[in-house]
């Protein structure tokens, strides 16, 4: 297992590597001038000039991206341009809203779609099943932001369950009561995309050898679709959830920035105002490893569900 | 005469194709007997599986059955699923073609074996993993310790199917239901398995129900045959008489496409296939590619009676 996932992230550092550079780049050929950005347009020279020299903008870009390297090296993404704070501590004070959001989202997906994927399958051309697609599709072409403006209409401002906006600064209790309706808006998608999967899965397992096998050893119905079935089912189950863990942090940002929340949303959207060029690489690059150890997990998953998937 | 622990009456297995009810088992009857081999011999497509399925009612609902099977006094066909789960893998007991895919992939051999006894005699998964062991003896899979905690990948072909033996075998049923249990292995592995069946068989003392198109798996374990052509049952007969007095003329053509080694080579195919159901013939399904057939045809015969029965207007010249 720890061999494993070395071994795993060790092969994703060419890809990491591919994304820093991209990133560092993309950065710098952008068009706009940090030094004028940050400094405003009435800054005098000697003021450009000397906030250039004091962020390294005077050297070649190789100098630059060398140092960009070795400060990685230490774990470090260097400093905000703009309030001088290491970028990896702004960003690790916030990231866990956004990842308790995500994970919200995956949990209500989860209880929420399987069991009513599993309905849909098990009636299958029934209404119910109909029904149950025709809503799915929905939740898939709703945008994630008109769902929480939808959400927060009903729920907040008309029945008046829930805050308008999300304010997770008290202990545990008021953390999950603050997390609830973001994680419920942003889980929409999620609970259409698992519940397609799973009804998918269980119409294909159901037809399986295997199923008939269980049925002739005499297994009542509920083994048959709880543990024969839904064992299998679950299989490409983890692979949505792990292929769509990315698209959920870019809702995320929507979503926070909607519930006016902390997290990553919140701080892309002040940086970029503010041209925090080092805060923005930073932020790249910390996502570019959350999705890396995301697929480590989601490999991990498929381990725990299928044993003929074997971490070597 | 022995009591037959099955009887099955005029059953029938009808599908709907394009709004067309269409028969697939056309009114067959037959007795399972204790402790004897009855086998079901027939080309692909005549109806030996779904046959076999309804034995134990695990047709899809799609299916329309008719008829009766009467089995320790009760119809199975009118049961319902709850008592039918009862009976399913404790007294009736099934194994399939495809030993690669009946499997569940994601649980442990010992756990698929140990299942039935723990749904039907109500043992603990520990006591059932521990009699696991012993059928994985009795099926003569070595290592059985280290086998009950593998996954079916980690296991061959002639093992699966030893392991679906074994798990047809846990509750010690009376009747088993073998559909080709051999056709999807290799030569050798095939005699070892069938071997492995009679032994049961006789150790135990239940019937087995062997599916097969393989005559020569026929000649080596069957005591009685019934024949299938087209959802229709043909002739049937003991073993014996069926090899040297067969008397259909599907049957006959049947045993001239296996080689034998006391005649001069003359292999004989049958012309012709099995119809699909939506467009079975009327009368004798069997005329239309019988060399015999004539007039008389038109109108299906009815199956004689006696333990060699035949299904032939042409049977009285040859019985
Ligand atoms: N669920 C179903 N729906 C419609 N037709 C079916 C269904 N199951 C079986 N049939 C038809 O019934 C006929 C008999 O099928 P069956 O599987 O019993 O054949 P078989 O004798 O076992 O052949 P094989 O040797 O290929 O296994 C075939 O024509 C098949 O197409
Ligand atoms: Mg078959």
């Amino acid at each position: 297992m720890i061999g494993f996932i070395t071994k795993r992230l060790l092969s994703t550092i060419p890809t990491l590597f591919g994304v820093l550079v991209i990133v560092f780049v993309m950065i710098r050929v952008a068009p706009g001038d940090p030094a004028l950005a940050i400094l405003g347009d009435n800054a005098s020279q000697e003021a450009l000039d000397a906030f250039r020299d004091r962020m390294g903008l005077n050297d070649s870009m190789l100098v630059q991206f060398g140092r960009f390297l070795s400060d990685l090296a230490q774990g470090s993404l260097g400093t905000s341009m703009v309030s001088g704070k290491p970028v990896v501590t702004s960003v690790m004070e916030v990231l866990p809203y956004t990842l308790e959001l995500a994970l919200g989202a995956i949990f209500f997906g989860i209880i929420i779609g399987l069991p009513l994927g599993i309905i849909s399958a098990l009636w299958r051309n029934g209404w119910l099943d109909y029904f149950l697609r025709v809503v799915s599709l929905l939740g898939l072409s709703f945008p994630a932001f008109l769902t929480a403006i939808l959400l927060i209409l009903w729920l907040s401002i008309e029945w008046r369950i829930f805050p308008v906006i999300s304010s997770p600064t008290g202990g545990p209790i008021d953390r999950i009561y603050n997390l609830i309706l973001p994680a419920l808006s942003l889980g929409v998608i999620m609970v259409a995309y698992i519940m397609r999967t799973a009804r998918s899965a269980m119409l294909d397992v159901l037809g399986e050898d295997y199923i008939r096998t269980a049925r002739a050893k005499g297994a009542p119905g509920r083994r048959l679709i709880l543990h024969h079935a839904l064992r299998n089912a679950l299989i490409p189950i983890v692979t949505v959830v792990g292929l769509y863990f990315g698209l959920l942090i870019g809702n995320a940002v929507l979503t926070e920035i909607i519930f006016n929340r902390p997290g990553l949303g919140k701080l892309i959207v002040l940086s970029l105002n503010q041209r925090d060029y080092t805060t923005l690489q930073g932020l790249m690059v910390i996502s570019a490893f959350l999705i890396v150890i995301v697929n480590l997990l989601t490999d991990i998953c498929y381990a725990l569900v299928d044993p003929r998937v074997k971490l070597k | 005469m022995t009591t037959p622990l099955m009887t099955v009456e005029d059953l029938s297995i009808s599908f709907k194709i394009e709004d067309r009810w269409c028969r697939a088992v056309n009114g067959i009857s037959f007795d399972i007997l204790p402790n004897e081999t009855l086998c079901i011999v027939g080309e692909s497509g005549c109806g030996k599986s779904i046959t076999a399925m309804s034995l134990m009612k695990l047709l899809p609902d799609t299916a329309q059955l008719g008829g009766k099977i009467t089995f320790d006094g009760q119809d199975i066909l009118s049961m319902k699923e709850k008592e039918l789960e009862g009976i399913r893998g404790s007294r009736i007991a099934m194994i399939f073609q495809e030993p690669m895919t009946s499997l569940n992939p994601v649980l442990t051999v010992g756990e698929q074996i140990a299942e039935p006894l723990v749904l039907h005699k109500g043992m603990t998964w520990s006591d059932a993993r521990r009699e696991a062991r012993n059928l994985l003896d009795l099926v003569r899979i070595p290592d059985a310790e280290q086998r009950l905690g593998q996954y079916p990948h980690e296991l061959s072909g002639g093992m699966r199917q030893r392991v679906m033996i074994a798990i047809g075998l846990a509750c010690r049923p009376e009747i088993l239901i073998a559909d080709e249990p051999t056709t999807a292995l290799d030569v050798t592995i095939q005699a070892q398995v069938l071997a492995l069946l009679d032994d049961i068989r006789k150790e135990q003392g239940l019937s087995i129900v062997m599916i097969t198109h393989d005559l020569g798996v026929v000649a080596n374990v069957a005591d009685r045959v019934a024949v299938m052509y087209a959802g229709d049952l043909v002739e049937t007969a003991p073993v014996a008489d069926l090899f040297t007095a067969p008397s259909h003329p599907y049957t006959q053509a049947l045993l001239k496409t296996v080689p034998r080694a006391d005649e001069a080579f003359e292999l004989l195919p049958i012309e012709g296939q099995v119809p699909p159901i939506q467009l079975m013939p009327e009368g004798c399904r069997f005329a239309p590619r019988c060399l015999e057939a004539h007039d008389a045809c038109e109108v299906a015969p009815e199956l004689s009676p006696g333990p060699h029965a035949v299904r032939c207007w042409a049977r009285e010249e040859r019985v």
